[in-house]
């Protein structure tokens, strides 16, 4: 059997007894999606013909073999900008001429957030109506603003508690404190991923983790296939992008072509005394498949490949490096992709926040609106769900000055989980729409609440599944993303 | 109405909704023929006529699944707001507290339907939201048609059972609660294939399905397989060679006694275990800087090596992990203490002790009872007899234990000089950390003293404000240090401070009222001789006649100003003269004394220092500390500590966390093992500190019927793959049932009859027929049992990661046998055997989760087995196996014939020579790269080695 040649590995694998293709289900072997979609939809179909929509993990092959979600639906890939620390949003896309009015004067509702907030803060941004919707963008981020009516911005996001890490567990994995799956390793779980040559769930995050670590992207109790694959985008190298995707000792692609025929001539071989074992067979198979990994993963992460005129684009900076990549991914079925703006927690501006936003910003809006706009332009944005927000949001007032908390200034804002704003854009948002609203200060999300379980209801129905049943059955018990929370926000949907 | 609970019982929908699918496929012919027949426009199913068949269908597809997702949460077995139940006919006639709420027939006239068409604002069900117009036509439909519920079909009477009762049932229903029984091996047909008991319990199973099993594998085979089980290690071909002529009946039996002999078994049965302690090295993250490591980790997992290579009773293995230091262990066994490390190596989820306990009560009932009763944290497990008061019972007993600051030494430090250097290194370390906080402690001292006033101020404003809450802790000259506020503020509180010539101020003026403050105040200065002013110092006195102070804080800032001008004078004095002890002017040294006293606040202890410290100073202190920490972890010299937990003087009494909210307090309840099993220990209340010891001599009681099959189990599922029960660390109602159960039975009563001996254990079972048949596939197993659950045959299994890596290293001769110790960086190409890779929870180095190296989160019980490219990329591409093939080549490079060459690259990597055909296909790759011009830079026989190493046999076991 020609290993390369689809068609054949069906025949042999259409003549394996069904249990032996069972051994298949949970390897990530990539025999070509397309050929594995024919050869085990037979099963699959079986599985579901009592109308059950719940999966389990028995009900499916190959972990990433791309599969149907419960309802039509018109994203299939999402990318997640995290501006991980928080941002502000009323300097971003939640504008507030009370605080002008006010500025300098107590707030009359001054929340309790992490630390101690003093007077109401204007913001040193302007902003501007933007497109045919209206809608007010500062002036932080204009490109967004020039896409503004394929945007849906929700202003009525709260979460729990106003501290990093019990806030980043539940933007990603819809628990605070619990070891659960993120959002990333649900939707691969649920969707498996068109690309068999490329993870299916990918966390980029230039010069090292943010805070939380490799638990942003955990798969938790799911199968570990299902784990985000982390890539530190400050490196240009595919050597450093990818684990062991070049050769060592630099050996010629025709060399190790040729070592590969005869590892392939003696594993056939062993494998005619021992019939048809698919462990095997699916062993066999990896190695054609890491053969061909090394040149589409190379080819997808060489964003040089890319003409001068779309590079231009999305600008010269390690945020457009991987919002440009992101683009990349997306076009060759990568499910679900996450892209921090840096270790450690970038957007946490707990002094000098003109300065800070300003920097940040400056560094991801134009890649960002370069993303809306090519996305558009090559007809992806209806498939592809683009989120934009942090873990939190920021107060209103300003912080008040704290040995070794802040600079001892009072020009920044502390953390706030009682209202800030995302937003989402392609993926069948309404786009130029506002959902919800804040306080006239923008310190507490007070019309049209979304909750953070809330939002992720409502990513998963984007994506074609009824969150109360895309489930999991672990250690007695069918856990899903959203516990036993979250309601889908209809008004958002176009 | 009540209204609806905030935490939902979701489980008991999701089971019902479970059975309902079963339900739905039993009625599937029914359904088709009903759905076709009769669906009305809104897709509502009609009932004509009343056959009780089509009304059974009607209520088992449309009406109970609605019951189930809308209205059993509050109205079933766990709750039954306003008396109500909505899961059995009697519930439903019966009605509730405030009557009928069915009256069949009669729809519009009964409150349920009432209720769900949200007809009265007061009555709206379900509250969460309306249903359907589909789903109330549904229901209107079946009240109208009487309301039918199908006979027979009440729910389980089990649970209807009150608790204590249902326990019981359950523990005489469940295989796996019941006691073990001694079933006399199975008489078999075959009477020839059977060479040892467990061979009739297999056989017997195999022939009542005729089946016939395989007969015995060939000799290489079974020392290669001997060899993975027992080691982890492949055999060297002059040993295979050794075996395959040695043709003493006993030489199989010889081998495995040697094998169970050899310190590399203990290595690799503890990978095993360690996979179920859910053992890594650190904490998971933590914030602030904070040390994350686990220096002494490494001793739990030298723990377990030494104890499996000791055939250490597995019973004892128990009460030494639960609980070591209460076996009162003298000073030769305090190497014991390392045992602890199971309950200590989980993530410690930044501190917070409820997830902590939480970790320590899953891994111990999942790794040594097969139970799962993390399940029972928020409300009763759903399918298992373990209620909330059990997870409770358990919380009791490690909520009433901790870990010493100081870990013990696992043994007296003998003075080697490593363990002077050791010593040495670690006092630099912690004097370097003196030395940075003794700067710290002067520097803040003079800060505190040199912003004396704004402290005063504070003070004076806290005393004053209405509403002191709001005062906020900042001074003129910036934020105030809060531990240094509160220090002021007991300070004042001590009533010797009243006679204080300076600080006495404060206390007296202080009771005088905010509003008359400054006339009381003229009214006292006038005065030559107040009461108040009396024993207050003279300076101050003066100062307030010039300027009266018209409130507290004009008192607190003169003072504090006036401090500040003696301080620096003081500091101005100490520049030109260093040695100075006092101020030459008497009355401010009087005041400077004031200041410096020991017990004024400004003065500070290296330990008030640390209390001082901001968030950004502690940071930058835990670093210092971590310093000490590292030598400690890392030098080669450091003496190996436990990871111990020892009992809380006072112990936790337990009390239910309703929804498993700490906030939430219910019932009390005792520390006590299980209910389920409390036969084995008499459910008595533990009395014992903790009561760790009491739950593991639970455990390990031979009454108790789960440890022994679970264990049992474990190092069965080690063999062939797969266990008995193959839901290894699940042996309730949802985990799989044992393939065999007499045999389980059977392997577990021998067990404990030999001394829960392991070692005994595996040779029982590999000298029987069945390990050593052949892996072949035969038509008629695979046609019968294709899933080989009855073990017609070996299976062949796939090298974990561990001995994969540790094979390419036997091959090269390159590996480090060394047995235990620290852990090492294995994806940084470290030689030693994969079980001492270095895991950090936080940061899982890829290529071990690539390999399948599982989760350390939670106890793992059989790994996954992926295929996934990553692998092959590693094999492929990765400096660490090219090197490998590397060595190979240069090994055999003083072979001058090809052919021999070839042979001995053979038997390195798969210990025997290559075939004819194995040979020409190499020779033709040899050749066929000596004419390429692109090979010249990689040596062929690299190459070559390479392939041998990646080949399907080499990682494979038959």
């Amino acid at each position: 059997m020609n290993p390369q040649d689809p068609i054949s590995l069906i025949r042999e694998l259409g003549n394996m007894p069904a249990s032996r293709r069972e051994f298949l289900r949970r390897s990530g072997v990539g025999f070509g999606s397309i050929a594995m979609a024919g050869l085990l939809a037979e099963d699959s179909g079986r599985m579901f013909a009592d109308g059950s929509a719940a999966l389990t993990e028995q009900s499916h092959p190959n972990p990433m073999h791309p599969k149907q979600p419960h309802f039509a639906a018109k994203a299939k890939a999402v990318i997640h900008l995290f501006m991980n620390g928080g941002p502000s949003q009323v300097d971003t896309f939640d504008p507030k001429p009370a605080l002008d009015k006010h500025h300098g004067q107590p707030v009359p509702n001054n929340l309790r957030t992490e630390r101690e907030t003093g007077a109401a803060y204007r913001s040193p941004f302007k902003f501007q109506k933007y497109g045919q919707s209206g809608i007010e963008v500062s002036e932080l981020f204009p490109h967004v603003g020039e896409m503004i009516d394929d945007v849906c911005v929700i202003r009525s996001m709260h979460a729990n508690v106003p501290n990093h890490e019990p806030s980043l567990m539940l933007m990603n994995c819809g628990d605070a404190t619990l070891v659960r799956p993120a959002v990333g390793s649900w939707v691969t779980y649920g969707l498996g991923s068109v690309n068999q040559n490329l993870p299916g769930f990918i966390a980029m995050c230039p010069g090292g983790y943010p805070i939380k670590g490799s638990e942003n992207w955990q798969s938790g109790f799911l199968p570990g296939a299902y784990q985000g694959t982390y890539i530190n985008t400050k490196n240009k190298d595919i050597e450093k992008l990818i684990a062991n995707i070049r050769n060592a000792s630099g050996i010629t692609q025709s060399d190790q072509r040729r070592q590969l025929d005869l590892l392939q001539a003696i594993n056939r071989r062993h494998q005619e005394a021992r019939q048809q074992d698919a462990e095997l067979e699916a062993r066999l198979q990896s190695f054609e498949l890491a053969y061909r990994m090394q040149m589409d993963a190379s080819e997808a992460f060489d964003i040089n490949q890319e003409p001068q005129s779309i590079r231009e684009m999305y600008g010269d900076t390690v945020q457009a490096r991987q919002i440009l990549i992101a683009r990349r991914l997306v076009e060759r079925g990568v499910r679900y992709i996450q892209l921090w703006h840096g270790n450690g927690q970038p957007w946490d501006s707990h002094d000098k926040v003109e300065e800070n936003h300003r920097k940040l910003a400056g560094e991801c809006s134009q890649a960002i609106g370069a993303l809306l706009k090519d996305l558009k332009q090559r007809g992806l944005l209806d498939s592809t769900l683009v989120v934009w927000g942090g873990e939190f949001g920021r107060t209103p007032t300003v912080e008040l000055p704290k040995p070794g908390a802040n600079a001892g200034t009072t020009s920044g804002r502390d953390h706030n989980h009682y209202g800030f704003t995302m937003w989402l854009a392609g993926g069948g948002v309404k786009g130029g729409y506002v959902h919800g609203a804040t306080d006239e200060f923008g310190f507490e999300a007070v019309e049209k609440k979304v909750h953070v379980h809330d939002l992720h209801a409502t990513m998963l129905h984007l994506l074609g599944f009824d969150h109360t049943k895309l489930t999991f059955r672990y250690a007695g018990r069918d856990f899903r993303l959203t516990d036993v929370h979250g309601n889908v926000v209809h008004d958002i949907i176009s | 109405m009540e209204t609806m609970s905030v935490a939902r019982t979701l489980h008991w929908i999701i089971r019902k909704v479970n059975e309902l699918h079963d339900m739905i496929r039993r009625y599937v012919v029914y359904i088709s023929f009903f759905v076709l027949g009769s669906t009305n426009l809104l897709g509502i199913a009609i009932i004509r006529g009343n056959d009780p068949a089509e009304r059974e269908v009607f209520f088992e597809t449309k009406v109970r699944p609605l019951l189930s997702q809308h209205c059993l949460e509050c109205h079933g077995v766990k709750e039954q707001s306003g008396g109500l139940r909505f899961d059995s006919s009697t519930a439903i006639t019966r009605g509730g507290s405030s009557g009928l709420i069915v009256i069949p027939g009669a729809p519009d006239k009964s409150p349920l339907v009432q209720a769900i068409r949200y007809a009265d604002p007061n009555l709206e069900m379900p509250p969460k939201g309306k249903l359907t117009d589909a789903e109330i036509a549904t229901l209107v439909e079946w009240v109208r048609t009487g309301a039918y519920w199908p006979k027979g079909n009440e729910p389980d009477a089990v649970e209807q059972l009150p608790p204590a009762k249902r326990i019981d049932q359950i523990r005489e229903s469940h295989w796996a609660y019941r006691p073990i029984q001694a079933a006399a091996p199975p008489k078999v047909k075959d009477s020839k294939w059977p060479w040892h008991p467990i061979d009739n319990f297999i056989l017997s199973a195999l022939e009542s399905q005729e089946i016939t099993p395989n007969r015995q594998a060939d000799r290489r085979t079974l020392i290669l397989r001997a060899y993975f089980t027992l080691l982890g290690l492949a055999p060297s071909y002059d040993e295979v060679q050794a075996f395959v002529a040695d043709d003493s009946p006993q030489a199989f039996s010889n081998m495995i006694d040697r094998l169970l002999e050899s310190p590399h078994y203990g290595e690799r049965w503890a990978r095993h275990w360690l996979d179920v302690a859910r053992f890594a090295e650190t904490t998971g993250y933590q914030a602030g800087s904070r040390d994350t490591t686990y220096p002494y980790a490494y001793t739990y997992r030298d723990y377990v090596i030494k104890a499996f290579n000791d055939d250490k009773p597995f019973n004892e293995f128990i009460l030494e992990q639960l609980a070591a230091d209460q076996l009162e262990l003298d000073d030769a066994s305090k190497h014991k203490l390392a045992a602890l490390g199971f309950l200590t190596v989980g993530r410690k989820f930044m501190g917070n002790e409820h997830e902590i306990i939480d970790d320590r009560i899953d891994v111990t009932t999942r790794a040594f009872l097969g139970t799962s009763v993390a399940c029972a944290r928020c409300h009763d497990h759903k399918y298992d007899p373990i209620p909330t008061a059990d997870y409770y019972s358990l919380y009791g007993v490690f909520a009433s234990c901790q870990e010493p600051e100081i870990l013990p030494l696992l043994g007296d430090p003998k003075s080697t000089p490593g363990y002077e250097e050791f010593l040495e290194a670690k006092a630099k370390k912690q004097e370097e950390v003196d030395k940075w906080l003794e700067k710290k402690r002067v520097a803040t001292e003079q800060e505190l003293r040199s912003r004396i006033a704004d402290y005063l101020v504070h003070l004076a404003k806290l005393r004053q404000d209405s509403n002191p809450k709001g005062v906020k802790k900042i001074g003129e000259r910036g934020p105030l240090r809060p531990r240094a506020v509160a220090r002021w503020q007991d300070f004042m509180k001590n009533l010797d401070v009243k006679n204080h010539p300076v600080w006495g101020a404060l206390y007296r003026f202080g009771k005088i009222s905010k509003e008359s403050f400054a006339e009381d105040m003229n009214s006292i200065l006038s005065e030559a001789s107040s009461d108040q002013l009396q024993g207050l110092h003279s300076s101050l006195v003066a100062k307030w006649r010039e300027t009266p102070p018209e409130s507290l804080v004009d008192v607190a800032q003169s003072i504090g100003e006036k401090l500040e001008e003696v301080l620096k004078s003081w500091n101005e004095l100490k520049k030109k003269e260093p040695t100075a002890t006092r101020l030459a002017d008497d009355s401010d040294e009087e005041l400077r004394g004031a200041m410096f006293a020991t017990d004024n606040p400004t003065s500070l202890t290296a330990d008030q220092m640390i209390a001082h410290l901001d968030q950004a100073e502690r940071n930058e202190y835990n670093q210092q500390l971590g310093k000490i920490k590292s030598v400690e972890a890392s030098h080669h010299g450091s003496p190996a500590r436990g990871m111990v937990v020892v009992d809380r003087p006072n112990p936790h009494d337990p009390v239910i966390f309703k929804r498993g909210q700490p906030g939430n307090p219910g019932d009390s309840v005792p520390r006590r093992f299980l209910q389920l099993l409390s036969h084995v220990d008499g459910g008595k209340p533990f009395v014992k500190g903790s009561g760790r010891l009491e739950l593991a001599q639970a455990i390990a009681h031979p009454n108790n019927p789960l440890t022994s099959r679970v264990i049992v189990n474990r190092i069965w599922q080690h063999h062939f793959g797969t266990g008995l029960v193959p839901t290894a660390s699940d042996f309730g109602s949802r985990g799989e049932k044992p393939s065999n159960p007499e045999l389980l039975d059977y392997l577990a009563k021998e067990f404990m009859t030999d001394g829960w001996s392991i070692k005994r254990l595996h040779r029982r079972i590999m000298l029987s027929a069945t390990w050593q048949q052949s892996s072949e596939v035969h038509s008629e197993g695979q046609s019968i049992d294709p899933e080989n659950r009855l073990l017609w045959r070996m299976p062949r299994r796939r090298l974990e990661f561990e001995p994969l890596r540790d094979r390419l290293l036997t091959s090269t001769d390159k590996l480090d046998r060394t047995i235990g110790g620290r852990s090492v960086k294995i994806h940084e190409d470290a030689t030693r055997r994969g079980l001492y890779a270095y895991v950090d929870r936080e940061d899982i180095p890829g290529l071990l989760a690539s390999f399948d190296l599982p989760s350390p989160d939670a106890s793992q019980a059989t790994r996954a087995r992926t295929t996934v490219p990553q692998q092959a990329l590693f094999l492929i591409n990765a400096k660490f196996v090219i090197q490998q093939a590397e060595t190979l080549a240069s090994k055999t490079s003083s072979i001058e014939s090809t052919q021999d060459r070839v042979k001995a690259l053979y038997k390195r990597t798969l210990a025997r020579t290559p075939d004819e055909q194995e040979l020409r296909m190499a020779i033709d790759f040899l050749d066929a790269a000596k004419t390429s011009a692109e090979a010249q830079k990689i040596d062929p026989w690299s190459q070559l080695a390479q392939v041998l190493l990646l080949s399907n046999e080499f990682a494979f076991v038959d």
